[in-house]
């Protein structure tokens, strides 16, 4: 039944263009019949056209044949589908080939499969964006503390990240406060991915009051700094991350706008 | 001239062409009837009246035609293929059916698929367009307004494309089209090769083309690299044209008039050779006997061993 109603738009190849991006005239009064061997006679009603697809660009999907992992895209080997100008891409920069037959059937026998293997597709780039992460957790300044998983969770939701609870591990010792010894002072919660990837992630402390002539200094780009650590067994997870490189920066500088309109102009 | 073009120069193969450059060529807006042919050639005495003079010169493309049959056949096969083929229409959809029956009367006509005529400006020969052109038209805007003109114009953009065969990446204006077949053909070498000319049209994409079915003709790509050669060559074995094909492939009837004089002038200078080579070969031949017969004579009557006295007589022997 579903053939009989979909035929008459089969057939008609104006229904399935495979081109959006070219112009496709029609002539609104169609040319006379001619007889064999003679030019047909055109008129001017015959050059009036109707545009009958525009040359919108709408993207479209590529097959592409991976021949190296490629974050948040896929492992080698893998035929993924992706927006024809990323494939295009990564096949001119040699990391993808075009998923024909004869490449399916060569790369599958030359490509070593057991590289990058995380437990999903964005696993990987989770891993490395929560290990070059610097969490700042407010805390009270006036009222009394100790550190609860809610805290965590609720500064990783200040910073658009959302965890559950029960995907991280608390630091083994307690912290608790107002203390001004712990203000900027890193310490590492365990933060694990699908059941699988555990990723150590730095944690600053930072007292804040609703009165703002109690608030602390602001500091310029803190997070972009290396810092104490407030228990020394930390240091061997900090060894395992990503070493934070200071920017350098010339004294008096002002705010980064600034800076950066300064830097054009000079 | 974009970066493409400029690539082509470097050449050798194309180096006397580059001096000419590139031109604009009389636009092949032939009009076919499915399932006919035309009589009277390309050109209906009819169509004159209704086209401007200098639109129906260019229809004619006689200029052309003059020259192309003095041309070598490899040349003219390419020129066939590159300007008296129809190419596919990309503007218009031509209807499948043979015959349509008239819905209130009953009555069934036979269905012709009349073109819409695209025109190529220069243009076309910068970039790889992947076929398409300008169609020029009129639009009826309301009911009661004279029909206005309109260019339907493809939209350009540049981009970088890769040859397998030539291992180059380029530079060159497509259209998404253009981009699009690169990627249904699983790469530019496998749509350059599939393609017919008239479906190409752009000179600096046919350049190419000719540059890869040369490579392919000679056997010499890769930089040298023999295995990945012998891969490359397994793959587009099926697309490898003759040398004599290949040469003239891809050149504008300015470009194969020059190639063909220069190649006749050489092949004239090879014919007549100077005197003065018969000549020295002569007098060589005519010194090579006088030393000769000259040796033999100091052999039988050497003064030296008239003067030298340590040297035994002929007859000392004997004595």
């Amino acid at each position: 039944m579903w053939k009989k109603v979909f035929q008459p738009f089969i057939e008609n190849p104006a229904f399935f263009q495979p081109l959006r991006t070219t112009y496709v005239v029609k002539r609104r009064f169609p040319a006379g019949l001619v007889s064999p061997g003679r030019m047909p006679s055109l008129r001017k009603r015959h050059m009036i056209y109707e545009t009958l697809s525009d040359n919108q660009y709408k993207p479209q999907n590529i097959n592409i044949l991976l021949r190296k992992y490629v974050e948040d895209i896929g492992r080698p080997g893998e035929v993924v589908s992706i927006k024809e100008s990323k494939g295009r891409f990564l096949i001119l920069t040699k990391m993808a080939e075009y998923a024909s037959a004869e490449n399916v059937a060569r790369v599958n026998t030359s490509v070593d499969k057991d590289v990058a293997n995380f437990s999903s597709r964005y696993a990987g780039s989770t891993v490395r964006t929560l290990s070059e992460f610097v969490l700042n957790i407010s805390m009270n300044k006036e009222n009394p503390w100790t550190l609860e998983p809610w805290h965590i969770r609720s500064a990783f939701r200040k910073a658009h990240v959302h965890v559950p609870e029960n995907c991280f591990t608390m630091p083994s010792e307690p912290i608790s406060g107002p203390d001004m010894a712990l203000e900027g002072k890193e310490f590492f919660i365990t933060v694990t991915i699908n059941n699988t990837e555990k990723v150590p992630v730095r944690c600053r402390i930072h007292h804040w009051t609703t009165q703002p002539q109690d608030r602390l200094p602001p500091v310029r780009d803190h997070w972009k700094f290396p810092v104490d650590l407030i228990s020394p067994k930390d240091e061997e997870i900090a060894k395992l991350l990503p070493r934070l490189t200071p920017p350098e920066l010339v004294p008096d500088d002002g705010p980064a706008c600034l800076r950066n309109k300064r830097k054009r102009i000079g | 001239m974009n970066k493409i073009s400029k690539l082509l120069k470097n050449d050798n193969l194309d180096a006397w062409s580059s001096k000419l450059g590139t031109f604009q060529l009389g636009l092949p807006t032939q009009v076919k009837i499915q399932g006919s042919e035309n009589k009277m050639g390309s050109v209906n005495p009819g169509v004159k009246a209704l086209l401007h003079p200098a639109r129906f010169k260019r229809i004619l493309n006689v200029r052309d035609l003059k020259h192309v049959e003095k041309l070598p056949v490899g040349y003219q096969k390419f020129y066939k293929e590159w300007r008296e083929r129809e190419p596919e229409p990309v503007h218009w959809i031509p209807r499948q059916e043979k015959w349509e029956r008239n819905a209130e009367t009953g009555e069934v006509k036979p269905v012709q698929n009349i073109p819409i005529p695209t025109k190529y400006p220069h243009q076309v020969h910068d970039g790889l367009w992947g076929g398409e052109g300008v169609v020029q038209g009129l639009v009826k805007k309301a009911k009661y307004r004279s029909p206005v003109p309109r260019f339907w114009v493809p939209k350009l953009q540049e981009s970088v494309v890769y040859s397998e065969i030539l291992d180059k990446y380029m530079e060159i204006v497509v259209t998404e089209r253009a981009l699009r077949l690169i990627d249904e053909n699983f790469g530019l070498d496998n749509y350059l090769l599939k393609t017919p000319a008239c479906d190409i049209q752009s000179l600096t994409a046919l350049k190419l083309k000719r540059r890869i079915l040369l490579a392919l003709a000679n056997k010499d790509f890769s930089h040298g690299d023999v295995k990945r050669q012998e891969e490359l060559y397994e793959k587009y074995k099926q697309y490898v044209v003759p040398r004599e094909e290949a040469e003239w492939y891809g050149l504008s009837v300015k470009e194969a008039v020059a190639r063909f004089n220069v190649l006749e002038k050489n092949a004239k200078a090879a014919e007549i050779k100077p005197l003065k080579y018969q000549l020295r070969l002569d007098l060589l031949q005519s010194l090579d006997q006088v030393t000769v017969t000259s040796a033999k004579e100091e052999k039988s009557s050497s003064w030296m061993s008239k003067l030298n006295p340590f040297s035994k007589p002929e007859n000392a022997e004997k004595s």
